[in-house]
Formats: structure tokens, C-alpha cells, sequence
């Protein structure tokens, strides 16, 4: 009785969630940062508190449900998706080949339309697509459908190509460095972030071509010395972001078998991250919360203390006189310090977790769990940029007649013009917090059942999730917190 | 004991919540606004900037803006969203009249202004992006 229980439990409580979340899933394809303008309303005190007190709420509800969990592990809850009749239509190899055509195509396209195109951005297909479409749209992708970018990642597609032309010894194959881990990779994705983040690569097209050249001659450089696979695990900042990503989504596959299973399941494992995988899922979630942090009132009274302080006043100037720009300065400390801060927290958290479970290896177990944070972060990044995509995701209709800014009009849209009434100011509330609400629920029951993995004895693991459970409902506050913010460009 | 209670009812949960967040959202429409009077703003740009009270100003959807720019230097304002420019200038004040259709926070942009620097602040940026103020539109 009691399995049965749990399992229907688990099933209602996932359905329901899953509603809320397809809720999300915009028809369509800017935050100040990198491109474009956000029109997003503060979420109100109504829906913030609403939310926040849903939040804690749920975590009593889902540590309460977990003092009879008797199931079999998650994971293995999945259905095998080339059981269903059409499936085998999709996950055709032809099917999967039109895909990664399409996605060279749009890499050449970039580089293309990035070199030789408009210098204006809102009408240059380079800008619009990697930024809008491609980096926000696939990382909806990858936490709603499945990590689409593992399937036709383009680089991976063109050595492969050079590869079968070389007669299948294109690659050197040397040994990759076990204590290299993922560290190219999250030297690859902070470039990335300050990229997006605080440079002008967003608003610069040409610079943005010359940059994926860039990038794409580190992949396949490190692809020809240490083969495809092990180079894009370990150093394609790209590939680690949405596979991270991906682990939350209802879909997953390996070696050629696609599954079906409950959102977030993908995040389990039988053992812990490594510690780059560590610090590289720490940097994603904290330049996910600095994207907002970046346009609250509370950001800029901090710049302006800066700009009035008396005791900085002797050292910027002197800065600012040898050529720094000091925006740029303090934008990339802030990047820096942000990670560092999120990482000390999430430590502390997890020294609590391993002494109330009774375990003493405090990075094994930061390690085990720091997967599990996960969901807030996709929550609140679907929440922070769903009127984005419905709205800047428009300007990819006249760009997609006009890719280079030239005056073509291949498919009769170049006049088309962005409708900002698709969006629905209320339902972005009401789904923003859905889904921040939803995301802690998520987080929280990966954390218990990796705590289960963890700890020694069933009173140990329960014990050892009151501090996560802090943890995440300060999380969830934060991003809660940014959303009701007014945006100050 | 409570445990075990809660247990009993969780399978209730989802629907509870269901229930909660609809007459939430129910609770949180507001009634008829009276949208016959336009909602007038007269904002006084003094060296590129205005004054603290003027920093966002608050409608709600559907009500006609009466928005008076007077300024001291001749300068360019563009409401994004909208997509409404003013150009007013020195004992020439420029209105801009709409109906407020689009729900959000729509920032408006000046550009040309030359601004007095305050004798404490450095100007960290080049601020081509600068926002005079926010117009922001309520949902019905």
C-alpha cells in the first residue's frame, strides 16, 4: 500500500507541476545585457509573498512525504520512448540528419551574416539568433523537452564530416588529463558570461562572428588532439550548460535509447559531480541570478555609491586615466565575486547538511547535491525570460528575410514589425511564480532522494536536508525577490 | 501524527493549490477603471535629468496618457514599447498623448541632454542607454 501510495502521490504531484510548467512553452521563439529591451512589470507583493509562502509551505509538504518514501529509485521509473508507434518517425536517422544540417547551416549563417551584415543588431540574423533564439530558446528546450544540443551540436557534426573524409583517423586520440577535468569548460563559459554579460559582443555583430570563429577553432583543435567526445564533455562550455540543463527535462537518452520520465529525475546519479562540474554549475546558476541582479534599483544605488565614494574616488580616477573603462572593471569583479559568494554559501549550507547526516567530507558532499539546486535556477530563468523570447524572439522574423541587413525580403516579412501585446503582463506573474514554486518543489525532492544515496541511516538523511531545505527556500526568495524588482535599464 | 494526516490528504494538493492560485488570480482583477479621464503627467527635465518624484509614472491599462515634457535644453525622448518619440526644447514643451494599451514598464530615453556633473560622482559609462523615466502600465 504505502509504494503505491507514494507512487500515485508522485505522479499527481509531477502531472500538476508539469501543467503549470507546459504553461511555459511560448508559441514564439532583452534584457539590457546582451540585446534588447525588457518590458517585464515588477512581480507584485501579492504574487511575491504568495509565492514565497507556497514555497515554504511545499517544503514542509515534500520532507513530510518523504518520511514514508519506499520506492524503487526514480531513474528507473522511465518509459522507453521507441515503444511508441510514431517515435520511430522522429528518431530517424534521416530525421536526426535534417536536424544537424540545419543547425551547420545556421552556424555558417552566423558567421556569414556576423562578418559581412549590418551593423546594426536588430537587423543583423547573427545577433538575433545566437542570442535570442539560440542561447534563451535552447536553454527552454533543454529543460522542457530534452538537450537537444547534445543531438546537433554543428561542430561535432562538421569533424565529423572531416573525419569520414580522413578515412576515420582525423583525430590524434592522445589521453585527455584526468586533472584537466571540465576546467576549460568553465574558463570557456565565465568568457561566455562576460560576454554576454558585460561586453559589447551582444550589440556587435562582426565581433560576435569573430568570435564563434574563435570558439569553434578551440573545438576543433582540442577535438583533433583528444577525440569529439571526450573534448566536448569536458571543454564545449556549451555542451555542459545544456546537458546540465537537460538533466531536468522529461526526455533523456544515451547511446541511441531516448526515455520518458518525470521532470527533474535526470538529476539523480549514483555518485557525486566532479569538483569542476562543481564549480561550473555554481558559476551557471549565479550568472543566471546576476543577469537580474544586474537591473535592480539596488545594483545601480550600489554604482552610484561607487561613482560618490571619496575613498574609491583617488583609485578610479587613476583607473579610468590609464584607459579602463570602469563600468566594464566593476561589472567583472562583480562577476567574480558573485560565483564566489554563491559558492561560500552553498559550502556553508552543505557543511551543515553533511554534520547533521553525520559525514565530514563537506566537498563530497557539495558534490552529491549541488545538482539538485538546479531547478530553482531553470525556474527562474524561464520565469525571468519568457516575455523576452515572445518578444525579442520576433525581431527573428523580418532578420529571417533580411539575414544580412541588405534590403532582401526573401519571405515578404522585412517590414514586419514587434507586437508586444502578445504578452500578457498577468499571466507572466502568475506563470513566473508557478514556476518558481514548482522549481523548489523539484529541487527539494532531488536533494531528499540524494540524501538517501548520502547518508548512512534514514534518521541521518532527513536530519541532513533541514539545512538544504533552507538553502533553497533562501534560493527561491532571491529569484522571487529579483522578478519583483523594477527593471532599471 | 500531523505527518500522518498530511499524508492522508496529500493527494489534495495539487488541486488545492489549483484552487488557491485561480481565486487568487480571480481575487487580483480589479474592477471597471474609469478610463474617461486622461491620466496627465507633466515632467520637468533640468540638465538631462528629473526629479526623484517623476521617476516612474503609474497607469493602468487602457487609460489615456497625457504626458508634458518641458525641458531646458533641446533633447530627444523615446518611449520604447510604444514607440513614441518628444522632442522638447528650450520654451517649447512636447506632449505625447496615447491611450495606454501595452501592459509593462516602458523606459523612456533622452538623448542630447549635456548634464551638469554633480561635483562628487564620476560618470562610469558612456550611458547611451540612459532612462529618463519609466512609464509603467498596470494589467486590467
Amino acid at each position: 500500500m504505502p509504494c503505491s501510495t507514494s507512487k500515485s502521490r508522485q505522479i499527481k504531484i509531477a502531472a500538476a507541476t508539469c501543467a503549470a510548467i507546459a504553461l511555459l512553452v511560448s508559441p514564439g521563439p532583452a534584457s539590457a545585457h546582451a540585446f534588447g529591451v525588457r518590458y517585464d512589470l515588477p512581480l507584485p507583493m501579492w504574487f511575491y509573498l504568495g509565492g514565497a509562502g507556497a514555497a515554504v509551505a511545499l517544503s514542509f509538504v515534500v520532507m513530510a512525504a518523504f518520511v514514508r518514501e519506499t520506492g524503487r529509485p526514480p531513474e528507473e521509473r522511465r518509459f522507453d520512448l521507441s515503444q511508441m508507434p510514431g517515435i520511430s518517425l522522429l528518431a530517424h536517422s534521416a530525421t536526426v540528419n535534417i536536424a544537424r544540417a540545419i543547425m551547420v547551416g545556421l552556424l555558417l549563417l552566423v558567421v556569414a551574416t556576423g562578418l559581412l551584415g549590418s551593423e546594426d543588431p536588430f537587423h543583423n540574423f547573427a545577433p538575433v539568433f545566437v542570442w535570442v533564439i539560440w542561447w534563451v530558446g535552447l536553454a527552454f528546450i533543454s529543460a522542457l523537452v530534452g538537450d537537444l544540443w547534445s543531438l546537433t551540436n554543428p561542430w561535432r557534426t562538421l569533424f565529423d564530416l572531416a573525419d569520414r573524409a580522413a578515412g576515420g583517423s582525423l583525430s590524434l586520440n592522445r589521453r585527455y588529463p584526468d586533472w584537466l577535468s571540465r576546467w576549460p569548460a568553465v574558463i570557456a563559459f565565465f568568457l561566455f558570461a562576460w560576454g554576454e554579460l558585460i561586453s559589447t559582443a551582444g550589440e556587435n555583430p562582426q565581433l560576435l562572428g569573430w568570435l564563434v570563429i574563435w570558439y569553434s577553432v578551440y573545438i576543433w583543435v582540442g577535438m583533433t588532439v583528444f577525440g569529439p567526445n571526450v573534448w566536448l564533455k569536458n571543454a564545449d562550455a556549451f555542451t555542459v550548460v545544456f546537458s546540465l540543463i537537460g538533466r531536468f527535462a522529461p526526455t533523456g537518452g544515451r547511446d541511441g535509447r531516448w526515455w520518458l520520465r518525470a521532470p527533474s529525475v535526470g538529476l539523480l546519479d549514483t555518485r557525486p559531480v566532479t569538483l569542476s562540474t562543481m564549480v561550473f554549475t555554481v558559476f551557471l546558476l549565479s550568472t543566471v541570478t546576476f543577469d537580474g541582479v544586474l537591473e535592480t534599483p539596488a545594483w545601480k544605488a550600489t554604482l552610484t555609491w561607487i561613482a560618490e565614494s571619496q575613498t574609491l574616488r583617488a583609485s578610479l580616477i587613476a583607473l579610468q586615466q590609464s584607459g579602463i573603462d570602469l563600468l566594464v572593471l566593476i561589472k567583472t569583479i562583480a562577476l567574480l565575486v558573485i560565483p564566489a559568494g554563491f559558492l561560500a554559501v552553498f559550502l556553508f549550507f552543505c557543511s551543515l547538511t553533511a554534520v547533521a547526516g553525520g559525514r565530514r567530507d563537506v566537498l563530497t558532499v557539495a558534490r552529491w547535491f549541488i545538482l539538485s539546486i538546479i531547478p530553482i535556477a531553470i525556474a527562474y530563468h524561464l520565469s525571468h525570460y519568457i516575455s523576452y523570447l515572445m518578444i525579442a524572439g520576433q525581431q527573428i522574423i523580418p532578420v529571417a528575410s533580411d539575414p544580412f541587413g541588405w534590403g532582401w525580403d526573401l519571405f515578404g516579412s522585412r517590414e514586419y514589425k514587434i507586437d508586444i501585446s502578445v504578452v500578457n503582463a498577468r499571466m507572466v506573474w502568475f506563470v513566473a511564480v508557478t514556476a518558481i514554486v514548482a522549481g523548489h518543489v523539484f529541487s527539494l525532492y532531488v536533494a531528499h532522494v540524494t540524501a538517501f544515496r548520502v547518508f548512512a541511516t534514514r534518521r541521518a538523511a532527513l536530519l541532513s536536508q533541514l539545512p538544504m531545505m533552507l538553502l533553497m527556500v533562501g534560493y527561491t526568495m532571491v529569484s522571487l525577490w529579483i522578478l519583483s524588482q523594477p527593471i532599471v535599464a | 501524527m500531523i505527518g500522518v494526516t498530511v499524508l492522508k490528504h496529500i493527494r489534495m494538493l495539487p488541486v488545492l493549490a489549483l484552487l488557491i492560485a485561480t481565486a487568487g488570480f480571480e481575487f487580483s482583477m480589479p474592477g471597471d477603471a474609469d478610463a474617461q479621464e486622461p491620466k496627465v503627467f507633466s515632467v520637468t527635465v533640468m540638465n538631462g535629468a528629473i526629479d526623484k518624484k517623476h521617476e516612474t509614472l503609474k497607469v493602468e491599462q487602457g487609460d489615456t496618457v497625457l504626458l508634458r515634457f518641458v525641458s531646458d535644453q533641446a533633447i530627444d525622448l523615446h518611449m520604447h514599447g510604444y514607440d513614441l518619440t518628444a522632442r522638447p526644447g528650450p520654451g517649447k514643451p512636447a506632449l505625447l498623448h496615447f491611450e495606454a494599451k501595452l501592459a509593462g514598464r516602458f523606459p523612456v530615453e533622452i538623448h542630447g541632454a549635456k548634464k551638469s556633473k554633480s561635483s562628487g560622482a564620476l560618470n562610469l559609462s558612456g550611458g547611451h542607454h540612459d532612462a529618463l523615466l519609466y512609464l509603467e502600465v498596470a494589467p486590467n
